[in-house]
Order: C-alpha cells, then sequence, then structure tokens
C-alpha cells in the first residue's frame, strides 16, 4: 500500500525544506526516518516541481552560453574514469570499449552482399593522393605542433586495448549492407596519403549519424604486426576543437586478407563528422597522435 | 536505440556516460551559473553534479517525468546542498538582474521541456505574493529565512506560501503522485 506525503504534515514540512533550504544532518536523518516508516509515492514531488519551475524560468533559454572548454574536458575525463570503473555488461561491450576492435578479414561466404563500388565520379587513387594529403596536411601540421601541450587534455583512454577476433565476415558484411540500407547513412570512399601502408588501398567509410554507428572497409591495406603498430580511427567533428579528433578504435590487418571491415567504436558522441582518418600508432593506439603516418582520410564533405 | 542517454549510463554504456555531458552539459552550467556566486564555484559545483547524475541515473523514470527535469532536480539539490555550506548570503549577479529573473512566457517556449511549461502556466496562476517567494526561493536560491529577510515577513508565513505553492504549482500541472523520490540522497 503506498501512501501519499500530503497525509503527513512534518513529512511535508522536511520535503519543502529539502526542496528549497536543503536540509542538516539531524532533519536529513528525521527524513530518512519518516520515509522508511511507510511506501511514499510522491516523496520527491516537491524537489520535481521546483526543477520543473526553474526549467520553466529563462534557465534553458540561457542553454546557449556554453560551458568553459577547459571544464568540458575535466568533465570528459572524469566521465572516462566514470565509464572505465562500470562493471562488464554485455550491453556495454560493443559501445563502451572504443579499442576492442573486430577483424572481418576471413573469406565471405558467396552468399554475402557485393562490395559496393565506388561511384563514377570518384578521382583515381593517384590523383586523390596529392589533393587530400595537401589539402589536410597543413592542419595537421598545425595541429601537431600544440599536442604536445595540450596532451593532459586529450580525453585519456582505456589502457590494455586488446583487439580481438570478430564475428565471421559474413555477420559484418551483412551488418554493414544493413547500415547502408538505412536511410541517411552516409558513405564515403578512402583517399590515400603516401605512406607506404596506403599503396593501393581502396575501400569507404560508412556512417549512420542517427545510431552513432559505422563501418571501415579496406582491400589492400597492408596487415601489420601488433606488437609493433596497429592502425587507429579518428573522427573529426565539426562541431569539437579539430586538434582533438575523436577516438574510433585501433585495428589490426591479419596477413593474407582481401578485405576486412572494421566496426567503428567512437569513443564520444559524433556530432557533425568533418573527416575520417586512418594513423599508425604504436601498440595499443595513441592517446595523441603524433599524426606522423597517416594512411587514408576520407573527408565527409568531399562525398 | 531509443532507450534514454540515463537509462544507457545505467545499463553500463560507457559511451552514454559522456553523451551526457553534450546532452545536458549547458543546461547543467546555466543552472549552476544562476546558483553559486562565481564561475570557478560554478565549475565545481558541475563536475560535482555530472558525478551525481552518472550515480543516478539508475534512478530514473520516464513515466514519472523527462530526463531534463531529472537532471535539474539532482542539480538543484546538489547547489543547495553547497550554498547552504557555503552559508550563502549573496547571489551572483547584481540585484538589478535578480529583478529582472522571471518566469519564461509559457506561450513562447518552443524550447522547453512539457513540464517546464505547465510549470510555467501555472505558475503564473499564483497570487503575485506567492509567486514572488517562489521565484526567490528557486529561480534566485535564496533560503526561506532570506526570504523573510528580503519580503519582511514572518518565517513561518514564508514557508506556508512555499509550500501552498509548490503544491498548488504541482496540482495546476495536473501530476498526480509522479515523481517519487527518485533522486534519493
Amino acid at each position: 500500500m503506498s501512501n501519499s506525503v500530503m497525509q503527513n504534515p512534518r513529512l511535508v514540512e522536511l520535503l519543502v525544506q529539502r526542496a528549497v533550504d536543503g536540509l542538516n544532518s539531524s532533519e536529513r536523518a528525521e527524513l530518512k526516518q519518516l520515509l522508511s516508516e511507510e511506501k511514499y509515492v510522491d516523496a520527491g514531488r516537491f524537489e520535481y516541481t521546483a526543477a520543473a519551475l526553474l526549467l520553466a524560468s529563462d534557465v534553458e533559454n540561457h542553454e546557449h552560453e556554453e560551458m568553459p572548454y577547459s571544464l568540458r574536458e575535466r568533465l570528459m575525463a572524469q566521465a572516462d574514469t566514470v565509464a572505465a570503473s562500470m562493471p562488464p555488461s554485455a550491453s556495454r561491450q560493443s559501445a563502451a570499449q572504443p579499442r576492442v576492435i573486430s577483424i572481418a578479414g576471413r573469406s565471405r561466404s558467396p552468399t554475402a552482399a557485393p562490395a559496393v563500388s565506388a561511384p563514377p565520379a570518384q578521382k583515381s587513387s593517384a590523383s586523390r593522393k596529392s589533393s587530400s594529403w595537401g589539402g589536410r596536411a597543413g592542419w595537421f601540421a598545425a595541429a601537431a605542433s600544440v599536442l604536445i601541450a595540450l596532451a593532459g587534455w586529450w580525453p585519456r583512454l582505456q589502457s590494455g586495448g586488446a583487439a580481438v577476433e570478430a564475428p565471421v565476415a559474413s555477420t559484418l558484411e551483412q551488418e554493414r549492407q544493413q547500415l547502408l540500407a538505412q536511410q541517411g547513412v552516409m558513405r564515403r570512399t578512402w583517399q590515400t596519403t603516401q605512406d607506404p601502408a596506403a599503396s593501393g588501398v581502396t575501400g569507404d567509410v560508412v556512417w549512420d549519424q542517427r545510431t552513432q554507428n559505422g563501418y571501415l572497409r579496406f582491400r589492400g591495406l597492408q596487415a601489420n604486426n601488433a606488437n609493433e603498430m596497429q592502425y587507429q580511427l579518428w573522427i573529426f567533428d565539426g562541431t569539437r576543437d579539430e586538434r582533438y579528433p575523436v577516438d574510433g578504435g585501433v585495428f589490426d590487418v591479419p596477413p593474407g586478407q582481401g578485405e576486412v571491415i572494421i566496426p567503428i567504436t567512437a569513443k564520444l558522441q559524433i556530432r557533425n563528422p568533418a573527416m575520417f582518418a586512418v594513423t599508425i600508432e604504436k601498440p595499443g593506439g595513441s592517446v595523441v597522435s603524433s599524426r606522423d603516418r597517416i594512411v587514408v582520410l576520407a573527408p565527409v564533405a568531399a562525398g | 536505440m531509443t532507450d534514454s542517454v540515463l537509462a544507457r549510463v545505467a545499463q553500463g554504456d560507457a559511451r552514454a556516460v559522456h553523451e551526457c555531458i553534450d546532452q545536458f552539459g549547458s543546461l547543467i552550467w546555466s543552472i549552476a551559473r544562476r546558483l553559486t556566486r562565481t564561475r570557478a564555484d560554478a565549475e565545481d559545483a558541475v563536475q560535482e553534479i555530472f558525478t551525481d547524475v552518472w550515480r543516478s541515473a539508475g534512478r530514473f523514470d520516464p513515466n514519472q517525468g523527462s530526463e531534463k527535469v531529472f537532471v535539474a532536480t539532482i542539480a538543484r539539490r546538489r547547489l543547495i546542498d553547497r550554498m547552504r555550506r557555503a552559508a550563502h548570503q549573496a547571489r551572483t549577479e547584481s540585484t538589478d538582474d535578480i529583478d529582472s529573473l522571471g518566469w519564461a512566457d509559457p506561450g513562447n517556449s518552443a524550447e522547453v521541456c512539457a513540464e517546464a511549461s505547465a510549470a510555467a502556466r501555472a505558475v503564473m496562476q499564483l497570487r503575485p505574493e506567492q509567486r514572488q517567494v517562489l521565484e526567490l526561493g528557486i529561480l534566485q536560491g535564496l533560503s526561506h529565512s532570506e526570504i523573510a529577510d528580503v519580503l519582511q515577513m514572518p518565517l513561518g508565513t514564508v514557508k506556508t506560501m512555499m509550500r501552498r505553492g509548490l503544491i498548488q504549482v504541482r496540482e495546476l500541472m495536473g501530476i498526480q503522485n509522479a515523481a517519487s523520490d527518485g533522486v534519493r540522497s
């Protein structure tokens, strides 16, 4: 049987006090005692009403005042700590661990959906090299000069990011195709750089802004020795400082694979994707990429 | 993908922990700026509030109200605690600023959540002196005693007006027994 707090005047008094003034320790203890005596369905009513009234003021109209950037960065670091302390759960597995990468390099079944070909208007790989890399070089160079100083601000990544084996290739391919079939899903083909690992690489990135899911697809990407180096995806978000792309996950390419499909595991919400970039990093990936070896890029605007 | 961000935090989705900052950061910052004296205080408070939000996410019940009000409830409680600890006396804003604060026009609140719109309509139906008590207590963070001083009213009268005002607003909002003690201390 549930009661209303309105039946108990002292309880009402304490709840209003809590909603407006706050409670001292003895009042808090008294409230706790009163609330434990009966099951009340509306013990939060005054605080809730006060919060609604606060929102009814012009607080919401002032939401355009962004919090300071330094505070936001501290919160992100705080969130990293909270996220890292969460107990493992199935629901968390895919979204929570940006360094958990699946490899789909096995032979695809004959029934798997065919790879999507590049649009006819796409430039050749060779011609793309200079324009894409040249256009972005200044961006990366400028960013690199300040990254070291700002390294502490970078959202801390979880340590020990071991790559894990993926489900069978056909599953990932099917998932990718299913995502592609959704309305509003973007697909951008890779533009290669002059990095040796990029030679002959083709493929694309598929990204669904609504669900924040996506897949990378590569053909011809060099296999890596995970003890020496790993690939890492970075997602540039137009609403964030371009010096701080979002970590999209670390991944490996095993030898002898024709095609690999990698699910994207963005660490943060991507509000306005501007570019996807894959770099070569030390094993385990980097908190701050030196950007010495950028393999492929996929500017969203170029799509 | 229809789960609220708080539900996903409660389920252990680490990405949702970060999304909370995107989704509620500006709101919490606005509330903190209003109910603290300095930007430094506000920044400290925002960090505490987010810790509370993440910890309390499992108590959010969409049947009881919106995420926004739930988060605002947590923010207010934390800020009130901080104000009382600091023996809050002054307000961040000047007196002129305080005088200009008020309820939003409920007819011009497309961006405001449903509960806030209902609250804005409800508060306009209160007597002016009652509305003033609520404004001082809820929008400006004054304690009952401070309101009594400002309005030159007996403390008991202020408490009565506050209690009745909140009850009336709630009734006018048309909410029955919603919002149980979801953010229990």
